[in-house]
């Protein structure tokens, strides 16, 4: 078991670009394609003609909203807590 | 490549290749798997002359054996109506009453019997009839259509209270209490006194009472004293054996507002001579009269 | 031992591997668990509650779907994209917003096709059971999926493709190309639940059965054999056994499976060709999927001795066994005259399970175990000794629940085709039913077991992310080391 030490991933170096970590022109895109998701959604739940399928346009929207927040966090810089 | 890894373990060469620190050996393919594979191939080929297999626009091939699992199963199930002809026939030909006096054919038609019996009556009258809940035992002699031969056919083919047999078995209790025909205090009473039949702690006063009721509503059907009567259904109240539940507020809700047991008709399901056959099983298992 | 390729080490996006690991761990425990409480409902059907909502029929589509899509999906989903980094030297394709699309995507994809089918929503055909907006949003995810994993390949910093990468895009691209032919459907209106499928008859059981049998052939072996490729030699730090065994089992086995579907529609009105067919190439497929068995073994050679100490290798390990003896269960189901015994039996069922149980968890179990120390940079796992607790619990589990259903199901196959010696059928459905309860309880408690040996998993890996490592003897030794 211990020589599973051997096979810790590579440390993250000054000069590699962050994998994780988001661009900010992939940002904007994926802004805009989570907005059309969050306003189907909307419409979905309007006019859906039976309950699950109402259930359906919430759980896009919901999606939508909850990863605009999650492409918000990758887009802002890494704040290192050891500064 | 410069020059050759060799394993250390196994010292077999090396591909030299390596990704994340996985090398891989060179090692050939293992003679025995290879030799399988071939082999399942080639009984895979083989197969494929022999039934049908390839398709083209225009059909397939059809096999060297001509097999067709359609064919086979035609010439099957005709193979075993063959086998059972010699008693099919005969049994056609009579009624149940003969068929039961004849050893062989009633040998054949308990097997036969129980085969159709297990298939469409087991799942609410119990495997060997031994009945649960709400559908009769069979295999007492309590019947409450009857429990002869010719009954019990009249019973199999028609059924009780099946709407779409002009000669289902019918016969409806009123709803005493719900279209208040009697009263409520009525029905209390009565309901005294057919505990009481049955044996049960019934309050005496009121049964008193009840008797008065029961002879004047009740016992046209269900018999002075609750002795029941197979010609019209109704069944006896004294033995103590009850298709719904025994207790007072089943009485009670009885007369009020009547549950009445339904059987399908089975001819037009069943083949005639099945029928006949299954009277003879449901006959012979213990309550035949 | 590479020093040679020392240099700029890439930074590999390890945050998506974390987050697939966790939702592995939290839908393997959802999924066994309702398969428990199904198994139980088949012994005792009180425990339907007289609910639609939790009645065996709905709960059964959410015990697979939940295994196979959710606990299998996230593992395949989690390991593929940790093993092209790693193989391909570089970070993923499309960057880390891509990489959360896809992980959050699929998680709605999940809910929205167990949410349906509890509330009664199925398109009624067996593992593609969501409805056409579902089947959308997946192809939607998955074509994410696709760009993101050969992106990353075709970006890779070394010359050649690794084995498992193989395999794991074999998988993709099949399931991409299943999944859109089985799901050909009409749907009534566009705002609402219901939709038809385009085919018809015995040509839909057909795709059906094509989509059902390569949703195990790529999803659960395909799949699971390109983390198979890349755990047990990393586990067991020895090379691959063959290079060359790896390039004709792959072909050969990409190539026979996709036509062995009809074996699942024997004697029905599928034409007698398709059959044949069905069965030929089921038969043929024999050694191709052994080929991933030999490669998988012959790599412990030099290595055996390490599966007294490593209980994780062992998962590992005995994860082939399970696929060698499924990979041969298989093809002798689908000979005609065995099939005639086994079909629609629980004997089907115990193959089935003891493939995914067998093969799929145990070696997701051992992927797991390795990954997790690796992705929250500790040492060693929490309690090695907890590895082989839930090892020996799960294979005992695992040894009820065929062993039952082998029983069970060639007992049912044998009560229906007795015949008496007048030719009438000897006992009735319900009589099978009834002769099938005592093995139903076995069934049941062998799933109980599983449980228990997937909640101990999560506990220690938990327990490993944390960064707490047990005191505890060294497997093999007899001293209390201490280690910290």
């Amino acid at each position: 078991m211990n020589d599973q030490s051997a096979h810790a991933a590579p440390a993250t170096t000054q000069q590699s670009v962050d994998a994780e970590h988001a661009s900010g022109a992939a940002g904007a895109i994926m802004l805009v394609v989570l907005g059309i998701f969050a306003l189907l959604g909307i419409f979905v739940m309007a006019q859906a003609v039976d309950g699950v399928f109402q259930l359906f346009g919430a759980c896009l929207t919901l999606f939508s909203i909850f990863m605009l927040f999650r492409v918000i966090a990758l887009l802002l810089p890494h704040h290192s807590s050891d500064i | 490549m410069a020059e050759v890894e060799r394993d250390l373990a196994t010292g077999v060469q090396t591909t030299g290749h390596e990704w994340d620190g996985i090398k891989e050996l060179n090692n050939p393919l293992p003679r025995w798997w290879l030799l399988v594979f071939y082999a399942c191939v080639i009984y895979g080929l083989a197969y494929t002359v022999f039934y049908p297999a390839w398709p083209s626009l225009s059909g397939y091939t059809k096999g060297v054996l001509g097999y067709n699992s359609h064919a086979d199963y035609y010439t099957e199930v005709a193979g075993a109506a063959e086998a059972k002809k010699q008693f099919t026939d005969r049994i056609a030909a009579i009624g149940v009453a003969e068929i039961a006096q004849d050893p062989q054919l009633l040998e054949f038609s308990l097997a036969g019997g129980q085969a159709v019996f297990n298939e469409n009556c087991a799942q609410c009258h119990g495997v060997g009839g031994q009945g649960q809940r709400f559908y009769p035992v069979l295999a007492d002699d309590n019947w409450i259509w009857g429990g002869k031969l010719a009954d019990i056919e009249q019973t199999v083919r028609h059924g009780i209270r099946h709407q779409d047999d002009p000669d289902t078995r019918q016969a409806q209790m009123l709803r005493f209490g719900a279209d208040e025909i009697l009263d409520k205090a009525q029905v209390t009473d009565v309901t005294e006194y057919v505990v009481g039949l049955s044996g049960g702690d019934a309050d005496a006063v009121a049964a008193e009472r009840g008797a008065k009721v029961f002879a004047e509503n009740c016992a046209a059907c269900h018999g002075a004293g609750g002795a029941g009567n197979q010609e019209l259904g109704a069944p006896s109240l004294v033995n103590k054996i009850w298709q719904f539940t025994g207790d007072r507020a089943s009485f009670a809700a009885q007369i009020n507002s009547p549950r009445h047991g339904v059987m399908p008709a089975w001819q037009g399901r069943l083949s005639d001579d099945l029928i006949k056959m299954v009277t003879v099983y449901v006959h012979s298992l213990g309550g035949g009269q | 031992m590479t020093q040679s390729r020392a240099g700029v080490m890439p930074s590999y996006n390890e945050q998506i591997v974390r987050m697939f690991t966790i939702a592995s761990m939290f839908w393997g425990v959802v999924g066994f668990l309702v398969g428990v409480v199904i198994a139980f409902q088949l012994a005792f059907p009180a425990l339907n509650l007289g609910l639609e909502w939790t009645s065996f029929g709905r709960l059964r589509p959410l015990h697979t779907s939940a295994v196979i899509f959710a606990f299998g999906g996230n593992v395949l989903l989690g390991t593929s994209l940790f093993v092209v980094q790693r193989t391909c030297r570089t970070a993923l394709f499309g960057g880390p917003l891509m990489a959360e699309f896809l992980f959050w995507g699929y998680q709605l994809f999940i809910v929205l096709a167990a949410s349906g089918y509890v509330l009664g929503i199925t398109g009624g055909t067996e593992y593609s059971e969501p409805e056409w907006y579902t089947d959308l949003w997946l192809t939607l995810v998955w074509v994410v999926y696709l760009l993101i994993f050969l992106g990353t390949l075709m970006k890779r910093k070394e010359p050649h493709i690794y084995v498992a990468n193989w395999f794991y895009l074999a998988f993709i691209v099949t399931v991409a190309m299943l999944h859109i032919g089985r799901n050909l459907s009409m749907p009534v209106s566009f705002l609402g639940t219901k939709s038809y499928s385009l085919f018809a008859g015995v040509q839909d059981a057909m795709l059906q059965w094509w989509y059902g049998h390569n949703a195990v052939g790529f999803f659960l072996t395909a799949g699971f054999l390109g983390i198979m490729y890349y755990f047990v030699p990393k586990q067991a730090n020895r090379p691959v056994y063959s290079y060359r065994l790896s390039i004709v089992h792959f072909w050969s086995l990409i190539f026979l499976y996709i036509w062995a579907g009809p074996h699942h529609l024997h004697y029905t009105s599928l034409p007698d060709w398709t059959q044949s067919l069905g069965m030929v190439f089921s038969i043929m497929l024999w050694m191709p999927s052994w080929g991933g068995m030999i490669n998988g073994l012959m790599t412990l050679s030099g290595a055996w001795d390490k599966l007294r100490t490593d209980p994780v290798l062992r998962f590992l390990v005995t994860s082939i066994g399970f696929y060698g003896m499924s990979t041969f269960e298989g093809p002798v189901m689908s000979i005609k005259a065995v099939n005639s015994l086994s079909h629609y039996t629980d004997w089907t069922i115990g193959h089935v399970h003891s493939g995914a149980l067998g093969w799929v968890a145990f070696v997701s179990f051992g992927a797991m175990y390795y990954m997790v120390p690796v992705l929250w940079k500790r040492e060693r796992l929490y309690s090695s000794r907890l590895v082989e607790w839930h090892f020996w619990i799960a294979t005992f589990g695992i040894v009820l629940y065929i062993v039952s259903m082998w029983i069970s199901g060639i007992m049912q196959g044998l009560m229906w085709r007795a015949y008496d010696s007048l030719g009438f059928l000897q006992y009735s459905f319900v009589e099978t039913v009834a002769a099938m309860h005592p093995y139903y309880v076995v069934r049941g408690f062998g799933g109980v077991l599983f449980l228990i040996g997937a909640l101990i998993m999560t506990y220690n890996l938990i327990r490993t992310m944390r960064g707490d490592v047990r005191q505890e003897r060294s497997i093999g030794s007899t001293v209390a080391v201490a280690q910290a």
